[in-house]
């Protein structure tokens, strides 16, 4: 539908970066569903305005992702929540694969106990590798805002994940190198 | 081991945790219908509002209802994809496989602050995870009419306590451990029976593993049946603690067949597990055949009185034996 006609040119943006949008989406919300949920709903808020989106689609994306993640988002937790994972499931039986997804669930189960302002910092500290500046205006707060939630954040994050660091091999110094 | 380094000053980005991060949704890529549908999604809601303006209240809904999202999955089907609940309407009531399966396992996790009974072919044993007490009651009776034997189980301030009585020999012994050897007393029920069962359940329900076979009536309760699928390859890579270890010998399956399904029944209300069916390999059956165990569960709460039950006390005029000279005294069922 999107390919050739009104949306061709967000069809090929999305081809070009659109994986990238969803690891961060996936982060964010957290979880591979939810992350596509909120993707989704960027992706629509944006079509609302598709016509007169001028200059970055993808920093105007972000923007909403990021938005959504700490203000609003959350409130669709109470609607039921599809939990189907044909992908998750495929990576399972494909056992050169399984640490990655045990890693992933449980980065998402700790990303889940940070709150939204800490799970957003964090990510756009570590994994979008924006400035301190630059999450601040993202989010929409103040600089030290922005400190505390990482900081607070991160040591969260530590104490959630330590358990599982026997199991998976990618939390070990070893597997970090 | 360290998870992640925090960095210079805290605020530096921490090396480590960029990394997991890269690592953790490196395979994630975009499925070719998300923008489909987002377009979707935004003609349909662009409709919705030409309509309020040009119709009722009561039109709108009709045709509301009429555009609103098909809810992937029955309570008989697998809900797959990605959330349909659409702007502006409210929450659906149907409820989906995914929806299922949530409350389940929120069921599953709240449970552990109960008492669970569980009866099976050989008896009844009470866990209460919270206060780390467990008591068994042996189904064979002694000649007496009384259980053949029962022991109790507590671990508290670092020690384990064991207290086994047998009244069929009107004899008891107390083993106790303390250190590594004391562990912890878990539920036996699918899943639960992990260090971590949030994670435990949370990883079924994400790998696919739990899906939800449909309403099923058992003994005049309305109950919803889940099947969850254990893979014959979990042996050679177990990975994280919530993948099941069971049928596996030497590191290999016991058998070349993936073994059944197992099943849980759940209250249509309440979520709890109210039964399950397990399998496990037959030793002297057919070659690769499986044997049944059916399970009921019922939950008491934590109350006084019901906690109350979980220790033993040994009858006055039983004798205290070591407890390796118990095994004496079990006979035919040790």
């Amino acid at each position: 539908m999107p390919g050739n006609g009104r949306y061709g040119d967000l069809a090929a943006f999305l081809s070009e970066r659109g994986d990238a949008l969803l690891r961060t989406a996936v982060l964010l919300a957290p979880g591979r569903e939810s992350g596509e949920d909120l993707l989704q709903e960027a992706l629509e808020r944006m079509l609302r305005k598709w016509p007169r989106v001028q200059g970055d689609p993808e920093g105007y994306l972000r923007r909403i992702m990021y938005h959504r993640a700490v203000d609003g988002w959350r409130q669709r937790s109470r609607r039921p929540e599809v939990l189907g994972l044909p992908q998750d499931a495929a990576v399972f039986t494909a056992a050169d694969h399984s640490d990655r997804l045990d890693l992933r669930l449980v980065l998402i189960e700790a990303l889940a106990g940070l709150t939204p302002r800490q799970r957003a910092a964090v990510v756009a500290r570590h994994w979008e590798q924006l400035s301190e500046a630059e999450t601040a205006a993202a989010l929409g707060c103040s600089v030290s805002a922005v400190k505390a939630a990482t900081s607070r954040g991160l040591r969260t994050l530590r104490e959630a994940m330590a358990p599982e660091a026997e199991y998976l091999p990618y939390l070990t110094e070893r597997g970090n190198a | 081991m360290t998870i992640f380094s925090e960095g210079p000053r805290d605020q530096e980005p921490a090396p480590g945790i960029s990394s997991i991060m890269a690592q953790a949704v490196a395979d994630v890529r975009l499925p070719a219908s998300l923008l489909d549908q987002a377009v979707t999604r935004n003609r349909r809601r662009a409709m919705r509002n030409r309509l309020i303006g040009a119709t009722s209240t009561a039109a709108v809904m009709a045709a509301a209802a009429a555009l609103a999202f098909t809810l992937p999955g029955g309570a008989t089907g697998g809900g797959t994809g990605t959330s349909t609940a659409h702007q502006g309407q409210p929450a659906p009531t149907v409820q989906t496989a995914a929806y299922v399966l949530a409350h389940a396992s929120a069921a599953q996790v709240n449970s552990r602050t109960m008492i669970s009974v569980t009866r099976d072919a050989g008896g009844t044993l009470y866990t209460d995870v919270a206060t780390q007490q467990q008591r068994y009651i042996a189904g064979i009776r002694a000649s007496t009419g009384q259980p053949y034997f029962e022991w109790s189980d507590i671990i508290k301030g670092g020690t384990w306590t064991e207290t086994m009585v047998v009244n069929q020999g009107r004899v008891y012994s107390v083993q106790t451990a303390r250190g590594s050897e004391v562990g912890s007393i878990s539920t036996v029920l699918p899943l639960q029976a992990q260090s971590n069962p949030v994670a435990a359940f949370t990883t079924a329900l994400r790998q696919g593993m739990v899906t939800v076979a449909g309403h099923q009536q058992l003994g005049g309760r309305d109950t919803i049946a889940l099947r969850i699928t254990r893979q014959a390859t979990q042996c050679k890579k177990p990975g994280h603690p919530a993948i099941a270890k069971a049928n596996c010998s030497d590191g290999k399956p016991a058998s070349t067949q993936p073994p059944p399904d197992d099943e849980v029944w759940i209250d249509a209300s309440t979520y709890l597990v109210v039964q399950t069916r397990t399998y496990k390999i037959s030793p002297k059956a057919v070659k690769g055949s499986w044997l049944s165990f059916t399970t009921t569960v019922n939950w008491l709460p934590p109350t006084p009185a019901n906690l109350a039950t979980l220790s033993i006390t040994p009858p006055s005029g039983y004798t205290k034996i070591p407890p390796a000279e118990m095994v004496k005294y079990l006979g035919p069922i040790s």
